[in-house]
């Protein structure tokens, strides 16, 4: 049963500043004429009575759960999302769960629900008339968000209810094994980003991007843009002090509306992103200190196939410029609890080159692809208009990839380039930008590729054993990134991060498959993590699990089994 | 017909003073933001099969009133019918309601919630609920926008998803790309009358 305390290792790290209002991400906007976001007020002096409690988010789950899962692994998925969103430091916003539901509507009645609908997309409230049932055919979810629009409360989101579509959509737990399934976790995690008060992403990489396809289970843990978005609308105590932010005026002949800004940090890596408002301004928060470079281009026509378009945003996201050229990088030192202001300048006339699919040869979408460390070979690409049919059209952004060939073709009626790339063992992890260029243009994939640890192997194998303790846990910060290694003596299929104070430990999110016997990951910095505060200590945890999901926390110094976000060893 | 606020935000306002003061408020109605929802694409076909009528109208009014239980702001839609598609529309006027919408400073939404304005012309999948009520079929994805071409008349067909998106190809190929509707009036009547309407299931 268990064991797991790989090790516990502990970091200190001192500073802080003042800081700015927190803007960054695409929130969830009060109406299409006020670019207010939305949130959940957490203050129990004007907290929505029944939903928030507590300063937290109860949500409670219908107990019937999915028709196609009979082992309550359903209800523990939907639940592993929420879990994943409270495990984000640096953030406010805490989920918990309620007593479970034996009906549900999407009604404003006090309660969060979350449910499937079985036997008829019809979503029926249970009263007098007919007038507020909804169908959701061909919706494999749906989020229905309540808030206030005027008074005092303007902009508070005062109850929510997640829906999902079991009558034509069939779900799972395990989409390794069911393929054509879709994941309920990850499609959970979306919905519920959503419930938060955060619109679509153009992150491709992002959780809150907006396609999912069946079989996926790669959006169980939230990118650096997510939790950045999260921190903004939610910003913990020490969030202000730890990060940086940089803003602007994206401007052409006059300023740009809905141009996209986003800002990769020094391993190529996509650590936020923003749009710029109607008077073109634009933030960039939650930026970890350090070397970023900014970028800005337009959103992509309206219409047909497209990584993100206008119709991907909520309405108060219309009528946007398109009508400018991508900028190159520009370099911008993020501070610690400053606002760097930097201005963009684009040129106007209309891009002369676009993305429209992307993907390993033969698998084009419209939606991000991965790579794996230590791959070698593997043929990615991309197509759209005005993508050249020769030369070097193509580049990820970061170090760690190899480019040994190229090939040309034609994808969906658009030109497409594909290039070979060898992945080293040590790349960075997360998500690159896939950059087209033309003779007179440039257009990114905003986080188009993501690299990933390689995938685990064979059966799930035994729960990791072992007693309760440490085992040493080295801790080393190398440039923005923090280094953990330890000893895999049990040969833990994966691992899962902890990070806190002693006592508030919380997930860092997603699982880290083993890399071998010395066993490593980077963190990549403040873009996972708030650092601690001024003279505070903060420890990080690694726990083994098996390829089934098993495993735990271990056991105290009392030999007492932990529990998850509990305690940390003491 | 339409109530001042929910029973939920009328225990606000007994708790909050500052809800006291919302409840008070009267707004207008207004295009509000949409929340994500992932759709598939539901070609013409399959969205005849689950409708009632298919029928292309003129908006006539548009309004926000609450449901019979204050529970939930609807929007009531009431649609001059210019032609039935399929189906029977029961007369030249249709109601349609949509959950959503903006009344007494509260506001639900959701992506793929479907949005009208008076005087615009559409074509709508609709599926009857009691009397002469319907409700759009599979969201926004029901409503198509009809545009007139200013050089030939031509009546073009134009989807506004509303936030929602339509799905990409899996990398197993599970999913077709985004299916491409009828880019005209004339091509949607060909295609409705080409199908063989399959007995359609029921639905509550």
């Amino acid at each position: 049963m268990n064991r797991p305390c790989g090790g516990l290792g502990r970091l200190t790290l001192l500073l802080l500043v003042p800081l700015a209002d927190l803007r960054a991400a695409t929130p969830s906007t009060v109406s299409a004429t006020d670019p207010a976001p939305i949130t959940w007020n957490l203050t129990a002096a004007s907290a929505v009575p029944g939903i928030v409690e507590d300063g937290q988010v109860v949500f409670r789950l219908h107990d019937a759960g999915s028709d196609d899962i009979d082992d309550g692994r359903d209800l523990e998925a939907v639940e592993n999302a929420f879990r994943t969103w409270n495990g984000v430091t640096g953030s406010a916003l805490r989920f918990t769960r309620g007593a479970d539901l034996s009906a549900a509507t999407v009604l404003a009645d006090g309660e969060f629900p979350v449910f499937w609908t079985e036997g008829s997309t019809v979503l029926t409230q249970g009263t007098a008339s007919p007038d507020d049932d909804v169908n959701i055919a061909g919706a494999l979810a749906v989020a229905f968000v309540y808030r206030m629009t005027s008074g005092p409360a303007h902009g508070e989101i005062v109850d929510a209810n997640i829906a999902f579509n079991g009558v034509e959509y069939s779900w799972t737990t395990d989409p390794g094994a069911q393929p054509t399934r879709y994941d309920i976790e990850s499609v959970a995690l979306h919905e519920i980003g959503h419930a938060l008060g955060l619109d679509h992403s153009p992150v491709a990489a992002a959780t809150l991007f907006p396609r999912v396809g069946a079989g996926r289970s790669l959006s169980r843990s939230l990118s650096s843009d997510d939790l950045a978005g999260l921190r903004r609308l939610y910003p913990g105590d020490n969030t202000p002090a730890n990060r940086g932010i940089v803003s602007g005026l994206l401007t052409g002949d006059a300023p740009i509306f809905g141009g996209l800004v986003w800002a990769l940090d020094s391993a190529g890596r996509v650590a936020a992103h923003g749009m710029s408002d109607s008077e073109g301004r634009f933030t960039l928060a939650g930026l970890p200190p350090g070397p970023v470079t900014l970028y800005a281009q337009p959103i992509s026509a309206a219409g047909g196939i497209a990584l993100f378009q206008e119709a991907n945003l909520g309405p108060y996201w219309r009528g946007l410029n398109r009508d400018f050229q991508a900028t190159s990088g520009v370099a911008v030192e993020a501070q610690r609890g400053t606002t760097v202001v930097q201005d963009l300048e684009v040129s106007p006339g209309p891009s002369p080159i676009d993305v429209r699919l992307l993907g390993r040869a033969g698998t084009y979408s419209n939606g991000p692809t991965f790579l794996r460390r230590g791959e070698t070979g593997v043929w990615i690409g991309a197509a759209g208009p005005g993508l050249p049919a020769s030369g070097t059209p193509l580049a990820l952004t970061g170090p760690g990839l190899t480019i040994t060939g190229w090939s040309f073709g034609t994808v969906a009626g658009f030109p497409s380039a594909q290039m070979r790339v060898s992945v080293a063992a040590d790349a960075p992890l997360g998500p690159r930008d896939l950059v087209l260029t033309s003779a007179g243009g440039r257009i990114a994939a905003i986080g188009g590729v993501e690299i990933l640890f390689p995938a685990s192997s064979g059966p799930p194998g035994p729960v990791p054993a072992g007693g309760p303790g440490s085992r040493p846990l080295a801790v080393e910060q190398v440039g923005p990134a923090i280094d953990l290694s330890w000893d895999d003596t049990d040969r833990a299929t994966a691992y899962r991060l902890w990070h806190g104070t002693l006592g508030s430990l919380r997930a860092l999110g997603g699982d880290h498959a083993v890399e071998g016997r010395l066993c490593h990951i980077s963190v990549p910095d403040a873009s996972l993590f708030d650092l601690p505060g001024a003279g505070e200590s903060h420890y990080f945890l690694v726990s083994a699990w098996n390829a089934a999901g098993e495993g735990s926390l271990g056991g105290d110094s009392a030999g007492t089994e932990r529990l998850a976000g509990a305690q940390a060893c003491p | 017909m339409s109530r001042s606020c929910t029973p939920q935000i009328r225990r606000y306002a007994k708790e909050s003073p500052r809800a006291s003061i919302l409840a008070l408020l009267i707004l207008g109605l207004f295009c509000l933001p949409a929340f994500g929802t992932l759709l598939r694409p539901l070609s013409v076909e399959t969205l005849a099969d689950l409708s009632d009528v298919v029928a292309r109208g003129r908006v006539d009014s548009v309004e926000v009133v609450w449901n019979d239980s204050a529970t939930m702001p609807v929007t009531r839609v009431e649609v001059e019918v210019l032609e039935t598609l399929e189906g029977n529309a029961g007369g030249r006027r249709l109601i349609v309601t949509v959950p959503g919408g903006e009344r007494d400073g509260i506001a639900l939404d959701y992506g793929g919630r479907p949005r009208f304005s008076p005087g615009e012309e559409v074509v709508l999948f609709l599926q009857r609920r009691g009397g002469r009520g319907f409700i759009p079929v599979g969201l926004a994805q029901g409503r198509l926008e009809v545009h007139r071409e200013a050089a030939t008349g031509r009546a073009l067909l134009r989807r506004d998803l509303a936030g929602a998106v339509l799905m990409e190809r899996d990398e197993r190929g599970d999913e077709g790309p985004v299916a491409a509707g009828p880019a005209d009036l004339e091509a949607l009547r060909q295609r409705l009358r080409a199908r063989s309407r399959p007995p359609r299931p029921a639905q509550p």
